[in-house]
């Protein structure tokens, strides 16, 4: 009875959240949820999208919302690890000096690193052991980061000079990739009057707790997945090789590398993510199919006759998709 | 509520009968298309063996379709993939083996309680589920359309006389050789009826005897077949009643070589009747040589009468054909001393002696009394004896005897020589012929209906 009571309290909550994130985020459904499954799979997210379609926004409201510790982080080139995790400066404390740990913006809830490409690759390595490790390494001593952990990068994709790309092998590290899409006219519309209209904007009060987001963590992390599933995402992921006999055209044609098994793993952690948000304690095909994209589409590594043509990683996964059946 | 252990164990079952059903339907069409093949080829090539054509094409395909099924039915399939593919089939959204997922490892009860409430609401009809393989219909259709022409085929085959020696043949001359075998050889084999078999004959194809007719006719025939005196009836009475006569008449023979006084009322009254149910012709000499009191006359008849075989003296297999001393002319005139002791010998067929009989063998020596029986000695030309030498095999009926028969006239075509084949009745004829044989009066009508019976379609 206990279990059957967290469960439909986990659900209520979360409903809650996703209601509360809502009234301030006007459409991005998409984003929204792929931003609380990362949250529920103890993951982060690659957000890919022009400036002004409300990254910022969708944070900051998300961490109003569970009242979490918030914090932003603008790179630049010139930015620096230790202003990502801190540094040891020199205190004063009972008369005597001593190193003491300044924590920088990392140490939160929810992080927004903004253009996280605009920074250098040993800035973004900071950031990403951070995101992997769940701790700050600094002279010699480590440091835990709270829970609930998560990682908001965003990435412009127009603006590709002076920036540095994230290698393949971080990027792999992001459990979600999403594209924010523009919003279409209504969205525009209500997008103004919402921020037009007054003053500032009304983020939501908490609807929620960190132990809230920690106890829906568990339940996900029980939600059963058939073998039956999981056998499909194995042939999912190996679709995407060009060498495998599954693999669709154009997968054959134009990757390079396939999705790694990090990918499956992350294509399962997200598919039980998006099934509990659903109100479900099984994982469905259903599920597969909306962390299929989030869940592989920057784990994908085109070859340059892809570059070439214009070929997109989830052009790919849709042929993958169509090619590979349930059972 | 839901029995997950007891549904999951239903679905098994469903499936490996469904797989056993799509093996053996598989087998069935392969096993029917290869027995068909074999039907076609043995309908082309050896007709004789169309009845084991059919056996194979009922017995190959069923065999290997049961040993499909066994098959197919033997191995456990892998209960997850089942239980996935049951999902997509209901719509269950994987509910199904998600639920056996947490049989399988430790989850919170509410997990698998939620799932079985769902699964209960949304699937109440299990078998639906159970994937079928889609070729499993065609191939049982096919197997059963291949089967069905093969079965179609074999009759067919079996029916053309050419080919099937089954169909007993009736030519007009030869008769059968025994009640039995002609039984036996106008049986129809493969089930297929006269009239089908009819049907296909081609034109002047001789047609098969309705047996059963036939048998009751010559039945009557047998028991109605004449002997002086004789009734119908063949109870001990009748015999009894006859070896008096016979006793009378031997006495009257013994007092006619005694003296020469006539005969007295009690033994002309003996005469009478043992000669009561001979040919007319006969009885009329008898009473003209009473009237006459023709002593030698009625001397030699008593000796030529008591020359023939009494009934029960008679082969039982001659009576169909041959209870013809009665019916023989008796001398009129007296002979000459020399030939008194060998009085004409009555007209009867030995039924062992093939060639005996044959047209024109009217001047056969003849026998005294007390000898061996003598040879029949008739007019071929006016009853038609005919010899028959069938062949030594016929068809499934196995043997036959050869054997004469006394038959009816016959005109036959000289063009080919062949008797046999080219004898036609003439019914006004028969009739005379028959008359004039003093067949008991019962026994015409069945000996006509014998002879129409058997011409009937071929006139």
């Amino acid at each position: 009875m206990t279990t059957e009571v967290r469960l439909e309290e986990a659900f209520e909550t979360f409903g809650r959240l996703e209601r509360a994130v809502a009234q301030v985020i006007v459409g991005q459904e998409a984003v929204v949820r792929s931003t609380l499954i990362a949250l529920l799979c103890r993951g982060n997210v690659l957000l890919e999208g022009v400036p002004g379609l409300g990254k910022t926004l969708l944070v900051r409201t998300l961490a109003h919302a569970l009242g979490l510790r918030f914090s932003r982080i603008q790179f630049t080139p010139d930015l620096m690890p230790a202003d990502i995790l801190g540094t040891n400066i020199i205190g004063d404390r009972d008369g005597q000096r001593r190193f003491e740990f300044s924590r920088g913006p990392i140490f939160a809830h929810i992080v927004l690193a903004d253009e996280v490409n605009r920074a250098t690759p040993k800035t973004q390595s900071a950031l990403l052991e951070a995101m992997e490790e769940r701790t700050v390494s600094i002279g010699g001593t480590t440091y835990p980061l709270d829970e609930p952990f998560i990682v908001l990068a965003t990435q412009n994709p127009i603006e590709m000079q002076g920036t540095y790309p994230l290698p393949e092998a971080q990027v792999d590290r992001f459990l979600l990739k999403v594209n924010l899409p523009f919003p279409s006219l209504d969205e525009l519309v209500r997008i103004t009057a919402l921020n037009t209209e007054s003053e500032s904007i009304a983020f939501p009060s908490p609807v929620a707790s960190a132990a809230d987001v920690l106890a829906a963590r568990s339940v996900v992390h029980r939600i059963p997945i058939a073998e039956g599933l999981r056998l499909y995402v194995g042939r999912l992921v190996l679709a995407t090789h060009p060498d495998s006999a599954d693999a669709p055209d154009m997968a054959r044609n134009y990757v390079e590398y396939g999705a790694s098994p990090r990918a499956a793993i992350a294509l399962v952690r997200a598919a039980k993510a998006h099934a509990f948000l659903s109100g479900e304690v099984h994982v469905r095909p259903a599920d597969i199919q909306a962390a299929f994209l989030p869940a592989l589409q920057h784990r994908i590594i085109l070859n340059f006759r892809g570059e070439a043509e214009g070929i997109t990683p989830s052009g790919i996964l849709a042929e993958v998709w169509r090619k590979v059946p349930v059972a | 509520m839901l029995s997950v252990p007891d549904l999951f164990a239903r679905l098994l079952r469903h499936a490996r009968a469904a797989r056993g059903a799509s093996w053996a339907a598989l087998a069935w069409v392969v096993t029917a298309a290869l027995a068909f093949a074999g039907v076609v080829a043995a309908t082309l090539w050896a007709p004789a063996s169309a009845a084991t054509a059919r056996m194979l094409l009922l017995g190959l395909p069923a065999g290997a379709a049961a040993v499909g099924y066994a098959l197919g039915h033997r191995p456990r399939p892998p209960l997850a993939e089942l239980l996935l593919a049951v999902d997509q089939r209901l719509g269950l959204e994987a509910r199904l083996s998600s639920l056996y997922e947490l049989t399988r490892r430790p989850a919170p009860a509410a997990f698998p309680a939620r799932i079985s409430e769902d699964v209960a609401r949304r699937a109440p009809k299990w078998r639906k589920g159970v994937p079928q393989s889609r070729r499993s219909l065609p191939c049982a259709l096919g197997g059963a359309a291949l089967v069905a022409l093969g079965l179609t085929l074999v009759p067919l085959a079996a029916a053309t006389p050419a080919e099937n020696p089954a169909l007993s043949e009736v030519s007009a001359p030869a008769a059968p050789a025994s009640v039995a075998e002609a039984d036996r050889a106008s049986q129809p084999q493969d089930g297929s009826s006269p009239d089908e078999a009819a049907a296909l004959s081609p034109p002047g194809t001789p047609l098969p005897v309705r047996s059963g007719a036939l048998r009751d006719i010559l039945a009557e025939l047998r028991t109605s077949s004449g002997t002086p005196g004789v009734s119908s009836a063949s109870g001990p009475e009748s015999e009894g009643e006859v070896s008096e006569w016979r006793r009378d008449l031997e006495r009257l023979s013994e007092r006619l070589e005694r003296d020469s006084s006539p005969l007295g009322a009690s033994e002309t009254e003996t005469l009478r009747n043992y000669v009561a149910a001979t040919a007319p012709e006969r009885q009329k000499a008898v009473d003209d040589a009473v009237a006459a009191s023709d002593l030698d006359v009625l001397r030699q008849m008593v000796r030529q009468l008591l020359a023939e075989p009494v009934p029960n003296e008679i082969d039982d297999d001659a009576t169909t054909t041959s209870h013809l001393a009665p019916d023989a002319p008796l001398p009129t005139e007296p002979e000459t001393p020399g030939s008194a002791s060998t009085p004409t010998a009555p007209t009867t067929v030995h039924p062992e002696r093939p060639g005996a009989g044959t047209l024109g063998d009217s001047t056969e020596p003849q026998a005294s009394p007390g000898d061996e029986e003598p040879p029949p000695v008739f007019d071929a030309s006016e009853t038609g004896v005919i010899p028959v030498s069938p062949p030594s095999v016929l068809g499934a009926s196995g043997e036959y005897s050869e054997y004469l028969t006394l038959g009816v006239p016959v005109e036959t075509s000289s063009a080919e020589g062949g008797l046999r084949d080219e004898a036609t009745f003439r019914f006004d004829r028969i009739e005379s012929v028959l008359s004039g044989r003093s067949i008991p009066d019962g026994a015409v009508d069945a000996v006509r209906t014998y002879f129409e019976r058997i011409t009937e379609e071929n006139p």
